[in-house]
């Protein structure tokens, strides 16, 4: 039962360590956005 | 305490950060919150072209609760001027640190509370899963939400958290058994590994200053008066050695909450009181506190009163707050109302009392309901004209319910994840710090240079964010998904190769000897107990056998053979 879960965690990851790269791919894209509206939105 | 000294210095500005649950160290939250909130002042200067302009700051590393306001870690910052300002003010930030005025209570109450808050999660969630559901039909979203495919990702994510609890929770508890079985062993060095290494960390020092404030009245009052003395050192002259603002406003996170409420509805601080203008909370401990708190308790349902503008933003995956502020109800709730056949008449405790002035000066209106209206897409004047109150209501009125006052409810998306929502408050610039950073600079912040009423793209980033970490939840769903299907099809056979890698493989073989040892040892004492059990049932059955004749015998008392004991005399032989 305990190997069988331990091998469940690693075959996850298939789905989980694709997703974890998209997420910091996001997160730049994210500092980027809120970046571009801080300069957007700032009068003057 | 006496009452300290007030500074009429209108050009300072106190700003009090007081932090949640947890072991944070000294000087933590002021650096923490400080980077997000005046970090987020100090870009938008950036953004002009302007240099951030950093005065005097003092930290304090002290590991402990030293029972005095003194030293307060605090920093100064030079804001950019509002239209109003003759010049250009200064905040002053400081902390308020109670994270260590908690002594933490036993791990078997925390087990049984942490039950408890699983299941008002887990209930939280799917009455939320009913409105995010209700938000699916056209013409019923916020004007934030984003499109269709955006509030779908919405529903989904919400289905997946329910179901994710469920199985962390069966789960956890099924490894928490036997941890809790073995930690009642008397044994240090298990006790220590089992308890320690596990949940002590998490359960005993960071949920357990829930429990503590609800319990304890000695360390309650504690935590209450590190605040008290944060707002006194705030608004002490300089003269005297404080921190010379005329008024202080607080910004609470989680469990500080709490806090803030308990020292603002304390008579004791009476005095502190009249300095804050506003309480901001953030992902709001109160509605945690009130389901685990006996009614009985009149101090966590006293309400804030007078001048004091208290605003409420709750993440909508946040599992503290786990929605809008909602105190309990007074009274039983009768068996009717519980199966949905007549409407729950019950009122609601009072917890905020703004002054008149105030409430029309931040245009709030009494609501017969806590539940914050929903401001409806396509309802008419998506910022500027109209004020929260007159957006369109989501349920109708209650009758019979008398109409009083709420703190303004901001609900807000951080990233659609229970696990970072809590903490997501801190970098979430469109939805969160930059109206906090408009709260603090200006009375209303719609008049606050950081805010421009008129300027629509304000209302366009935050569908474009919430758009944006929607496309995140998605990547997170299909990740997920691909990841219990991996486990479901190929975890067997990973399991298998697993098994044949060589440290493995030689741990696998070493557990396996292990078993065999342990079931050859208890073969072992079995039969030693069974050789050691024949002695006792033979003397047992000698004595059944001989115990009637001994007894015979000697007329009285019981005879020795039986028990290998002299015969005890008989009263009469001894004289």
């Amino acid at each position: 039962m305990l190997l069988w879960a331990a091998g469940a965690a690693v075959t996850s990851l298939i789905g989980l360590i694709p997703y974890e790269m998209y997420r910091a791919l996001w997160e730049k894209h994210d500092s980027d956005e809120r970046q571009a509206l801080l300069a957007e939105s700032s009068p003057g | 305490m006496n009452t300290p000294t007030r500074s009429t210095n209108r050009s300072r500005i106190g700003v009090l950060l007081v932090h949640g649950v947890g072991t944070p160290a000294h000087s933590d939250t002021l650096i923490d919150f400080g980077q997000a909130f005046v970090g987020w002042v100090a870009r938008w200067q950036q953004g002009r072209s302007e240099q951030p302009a950093y005065g005097h700051a003092a930290l304090n590393f002290t590991p402990y609760d030293g029972g005095s306001d003194h030293p307060i870690p605090y920093a100064e910052f030079r804001a950019p001027p509002g239209p109003r300002d003759p010049v250009a003010p200064i905040w002053v930030c400081a902390e308020a640190w109670w994270a260590s005025s908690a002594r933490p209570l036993a791990f078997t109450t925390m087990v049984a509370f942490s039950l408890r808050y699983l299941w008002s999660l887990l209930a939280h969630l799917i009455l939320g899963l009913g409105h995010r559901a209700s938000r699916l039909q056209p013409g019923k979203q916020s004007i934030h939400d984003g499109n269709f495919w955006y509030r779908l990702v919405d529903v989904l994510t919400s289905a997946a958290h329910i179901f994710a609890y469920v199985l962390v929770g069966v789960t956890g508890y099924a490894v928490l058994l036997p941890i809790i079985a073995a930690a009642q062993l008397p044994f240090p060095p298990l006790q220590n590994f089992m308890v320690v290494a596990f949940f002590r960390i998490f359960l005993q020092y960071n949920a357990s200053e829930l429990l503590v404030y609800c319990e304890d009245e000695i360390q309650a009052a504690n935590m209450r008066r590190r605040l008290a003395e944060a707002v006194g050192w705030l608004t002490r002259p300089a003269a005297d050695g404080g921190g010379d603002c005329e008024s202080v406003t607080i910004i609470a996170h989680s469990g500080g909450a709490w806090v803030a409420h308990g020292m603002l509805t304390d008579d004791t601080y009476a005095w502190a009181h009249a300095r804050v203008r506003k309480l901001i909370t953030l992902g709001c401990g109160l509605n945690k506190i009130w389901e685990i708190a006996p009614p009985t308790l009149e101090r966590l349902y006293r309400p804030i009163e007078g001048s004091i503008y208290w605003l409420d933003f709750w993440g909508s995956y946040d599992p503290v707050p786990a929605g809008w502020m909602t105190p309990p109800r007074i009274g039983r709730r009768s068996l009717r109302s519980f199966m949905r056949l007549e409407p729950d008449l019950r009122p609601w405790q009072c917890i905020y009392k703004p002054d008149p002035l105030l409430s029309r000066r931040h245009r709030m209106e009494p609501r017969s309901d806590p539940l914050p209206p929903l401001e409806l897409a396509g309802s008419p004047g998506a910022r500027a004209p109209v004020p929260p109150h007159a957006r369109a209501p989501t349920q109708p009125p209650s009758p019979g319910l008398v109409k009083m006052y709420w703190p303004d409810s901001v609900r807000v998306i951080n990233r659609m994840d229970a696990l970072t929502d809590h903490g997501g408050y801190f970098t979430n610039d469109e939805e969160v710090l930059r109206r906090v950073a408009a709260e603090i600079q200006a009375d209303v912040y719609t008049e606050s240079i950081f805010w421009d009423p008129a300027d629509a793209r304000l209302d366009d980033a935050i569908r474009t964010r919430r758009s944006r970490v929607g496309v995140l939840a998605a990547a997170r769903l299909l990740g997920l998904l691909g990841g219990v299907l991996a486990a479901k099809y190929l975890g067997g056979a990973a399991a298998a190769y697993v098994a044949g890698i060589g440290p493995i493989a030689s741990l696998l073989s070493a557990a396996r000897e292990f078993l065999l040892l342990l079931t050859a040892a208890a073969r072992m004492i079995a039969s030693v107990a069974s050789i050691g059990a024949w002695p006792v049932l033979g003397g047992a059955w000698n004595g059944v056998v001989t115990l009637p004749s001994g007894y015979r015998a000697r007329g009285s008392g019981w005879s020795s053979c039986c028990c290998g004991l002299p015969a005890r005399p008989s009263r009469a032989l001894s004289g």
